[in-house]
């Protein structure tokens, strides 16, 4: 099982002595939307075979199986868009050790950005959160300032906001 | 299992190809990025899963194709377009 990680926590660039204190992901709402839409469209060949296909006269074997072919061919595609989004969603990050807050960015296929603050040039973190359903599943955006090139970070739609702050602030 | 070497390089291999071309290339992506940049074991294991799902869709692809009578479909295109 060499292809795998050290351990759960890992993560590439990983300094030698850096210990990694959390690594969270984007809420699964943000997931949930793509998910159902791909759940519904992996239901429309049974509701066309049964509603639209079988009862017709002219429906035999060989239309059967040219249908049971273009069904394998449609659920490919859609569990290769279903594995993207899953990608998408697994690969972006954020990762807190006990050095520095690093975000990973993925935008699609080799579109990757990495957000790094060290954690001695931390200034302020807050927390916002908008809207009722923010509020009742708890996600929310965090805002790190910091005294580098870049001012300010926002790392949105992340579960547990208020404990990502505890965690950065307790760090620094 | 198609025969790739009998098949003559008409259109319709040409676009087959082409295809299969696409959806490899799509597949290899999500998992060299799944295990590249994934953080953890996690990432690894759901590779793993969507690879094996991949060859079992692709080949059921394949039976499936295999399973249809092309020569009595072309036929039965043929006799729909006479009657309109």
């Amino acid at each position: 099982m060499a292809i795998l990680s050290k351990s759960n926590n890992s993560f590439r660039g990983q300094l030698p002595d850096e210990k990694t204190v959390l690594v969270t992901r984007k809420h699964w709402i943000v997931l949930l939307i793509p998910m159902s839409f791909i759940l519904i469209m992996a239901v429309a060949p049974y509701i066309v075979y049964h509603y639209f296909l079988q009862p017709n006269s002219w429906f035999n074997d060989n239309i059967n199986f040219l249908f049971r072919f273009l069904t394998t061919v449609y659920f490919l595609v859609i569990w290769n868009t279903a594995f993207y989004n899953v990608m998408i969603y697994s690969l972006n990050t954020l990762v807190i050790t006990n050095k520095r807050v690093v975000e990973n960015k993925q935008m699609g296929f080799f579109k990757n950005i990495v957000n790094e603050i060290k954690l001695d040039k931390v200034q302020d973190v807050s927390v916002k959160i908008y809207g009722p359903l923010a509020s009742f599943l708890n996600y929310g955006n965090v805002e790190v300032q910091s005294a580098g090139a870049v001012n300010k970070f926002f790392f949105k739609q992340f579960p547990n906001p208020k404990d990502i702050k505890k965690i950065i602030s307790d760090s620094v | 299992m198609i025969n790739v070497l009998d098949l003559n390089p008409s259109i319709s291999s040409i676009l087959f190809l082409v295809i299969v071309g696409i959806l490899i290339w799509y597949t290899f992506s999500i998992i060299y990025h799944f295990i590249r940049f994934g953080v953890g074991r996690k990432s690894k294991i759901i590779a793993l899963i969507f690879f094996i799902g991949s060859i079992i869709l692709f080949n059921a692809t394949l039976n499936a194709y295999n399973k249809i009578i092309w020569s009595e479909f072309i036929q039965y295109i043929k006799d729909i377009l006479l009657l309109v």
